[in-house]
């Protein structure tokens, strides 16, 4: 995927024209995408807007965390508005749940610089399968399994800790 | 490991269920922080109970503590361990007082606390985790009679009655057909057979039925959240009724220390649907009422009953479900060992009535035989 194409242009894709454009990102590999799947990014779609050359810099995002933000923006992109309550409709629908479930298939680090992209990049279809990721791991552990999981340090008093524990007792076991 | 800002953190926990939420926010201090947002909570409980979505509902909610507190409150039913244990074997020396309950009300003047206006309730029905019906009451329905009727009659919260004089939302408008695939029902006589549309109904209806007290700033669930019982084809041949509740501690208000809060929901069937077309057979919400008995049955007053709501709002509860249900299935078996032993003591005084009766008159023969002999 990473090309090292030059700026904004046009170029064939599918036997149509389609516009693309190109994503630099901050370990400066160049990516090459379709605007239509660019432009689910909040951000790149600003950018696109401003105009400018020689490809969209996105310096808080890394070239693996971006191929697999644009993967999911192509295979979004690609749906066209579905007509409701068709059989092809219902079948793309379940395509499309069966990918963002293989795409989430990743460890914990890979999902939070995933979070952190789809932010800054503003894709929201993405920021909400990613946190919604996140919280089903997070549903049915303990509180010290959640620190474990994040590598978070218990930093509560006994005090505090006591206080905790009585608020919810017998309500949050 | 990378972390998060407290953002991405908080976009995260918004995703969890009110329980996790409470789990998360022991992990860390910033977690804490961010797990006490009530923006969280509002959402946890709005997406729980659909009547909390109303901004009358969410000023009361918030005067009287917060969706945290709220939830807290009312995500949890009522535990009841006290229930009496009815000695079966020799005559329970309490059973004729429970059974009559004279109320020991008189000496109490601490109705200011929990007058009719006070409370609200919330209640919402739902049809397998479809929310089917919401309503709002606020204060008690007809408790407002100026010479007190209401305290001495029994106590009883119709929600369709209240609503059908308030011409808003009129009775069985309600249905439950759309939303469910509900079985079709070939006809009557194979439904009192199989019953197939009734254990549907006994497994997929829900219900919350809260109580808020504005005063005393509490709330609390009187629900068991699914039916403990009922009964079908009653009292018509289209009727079910479904009966919900829980045992409400009642110390020192009745002499039995306990006092069952009875939640009756009725269904009345419209249509019957039928397998050919894949129609499903329709069902009418007619009833939701609330009620409380003593463990003899008798219907409590509303005076009695308010103070019992008032008891409900700060006794214990217990998220294990079991354990409730268990209290409810101890407390009906102690009212039929009960209404049994009333039943016993009753037959042994209609045959200590009927021997005395006879002593008494042979007693009388033997004096006249004595006098006439005598002459």
């Amino acid at each position: 995927m990473a090309a090292a194409d030059s700026c904004d242009g046009i170029s064939t894709s599918g036997g149509g024209w389609e516009k693309t454009v190109t994503l630099v990102s901050s370990d400066d590999a160049r990516f090459e995408v379709r605007e239509a799947a660019a432009s689910l990014s909040q951000t790149v779609r600003r950018m696109i807007r401003a105009g400018g050359d020689g490809g969209i810099p996105l310096p808080k995002v890394d070239a693996r965390t971006l191929s697999t933000v644009l993967e999911y923006c192509n295979k979004h992109a690609a749906v066209p508005a579905p007509a409701p309550e068709s059989s092809s409709a219902e079948a793309a629908a379940v395509d499309l749940e069966w990918f963002d479930k293989e795409l989430m298939h990743v460890d914990l680090a890979t999902l939070c610089s995933l979070i952190r992209a789809a932010d800054y990049l503003e894709v929201a279809g993405l920021l909400d399968l990613t946190c919604k990721t996140v919280a089903d791991m997070i549903k049915s552990k303990t509180a010290e399994e959640i620190r474990q999981m994040f590598g978070i340090q218990n930093d509560f008093t006994p005090e505090e800790e006591e206080q905790l524990s009585r608020e919810n007792a017998g309500v949050f076991e | 490991m990378a972390s998060l800002s407290a953002d991405l953190f908080y976009d995260i926990l918004k995703r969890l269920d009110a329980a996790a939420l409470a789990r998360a926010g022991c992990a860390c201090a910033d977690f804490r922080a961010i797990s006490n947002d009530e923006d969280l909570w509002e959402n946890a409980c709005t997406s729980l109970w659909p009547s909390t979505r109303r901004d009358d509902v969410r000023s009361l909610i918030v005067s009287v503590g917060g969706f945290r507190k709220f939830y807290a409150d009312c995500f949890t039913l009522i535990l009841n361990k006290d229930v009496p244990v009815v000695q079966t074997n020799e005559t329970n020396p309490f059973a004729e007082e429970w059974a009559e309950s004279d109320y020991y009300y008189d000496d109490m003047d601490e109705l200011e606390n929990s007058l009719p206006s006070d409370f609200v309730s919330l209640i919402d029905v739902w049809y397998k985790d479809h929310a089917l019906y919401s309503k709002v009451i606020w204060g008690i329905p007809n408790s407002d009679g100026a010479n007190g009727w209401f305290y001495n009659c029994p106590f009883r919260v119709d929600l369709f009655h209240h609503s059908a004089e308030n011409n808003e939302n009129n009775n069985g408008e309600v249905f439950l057909s759309t939303i469910s695939d509900l079985p079709s029902v070939p006809s009557m006589e194979q439904e009192r057979k199989d019953g197939k549309l009734w254990r549907e109904l006994n497994d997929g209806i829900k219900l919350s039925w809260i109580i808020v007290n504005r005063k005393m700033k509490r709330a609390v669930n009187l629900t068991s959240w699914h039916p403990l019982g009922g009964q079908r084809h009653w009292p018509t041949d289209t009727d079910f009724v479904l009966r919900f509740g829980s045992v409400l501690p009642a110390k020192e208000v009745l002499p039995c220390q306990v006092a069952e809060c009875i939640l009756l929901m009725k269904f009345r069937m419209i249509s019957m649907g039928s397998e050919e077309s894949g129609e499903s057979s329709t069902l009418a919400l007619t009833e939701l009422s609330m009620q409380i008995e003593d463990m003899g049955g008798v219907h409590l007053n509303g005076r009695c009953s308010l103070l019992l709501l008032k008891e409900a709002l700060s006794c214990h509860r217990s998220r294990n479900y079991d354990e409730v249900l268990e209290s409810c299935n101890l407390y009906l078996k102690a009212q039929s060992e009960l209404k049994e032993e009333k039943i016993r003591s009753e037959y042994r005084f209609d045959t200590l009535c009927i021997v005395s009766g006879i002593t008494i008159f042979g007693a009388i023969c033997t004096m006249c035989y004595r006098r006439f002999e005598n002459f």
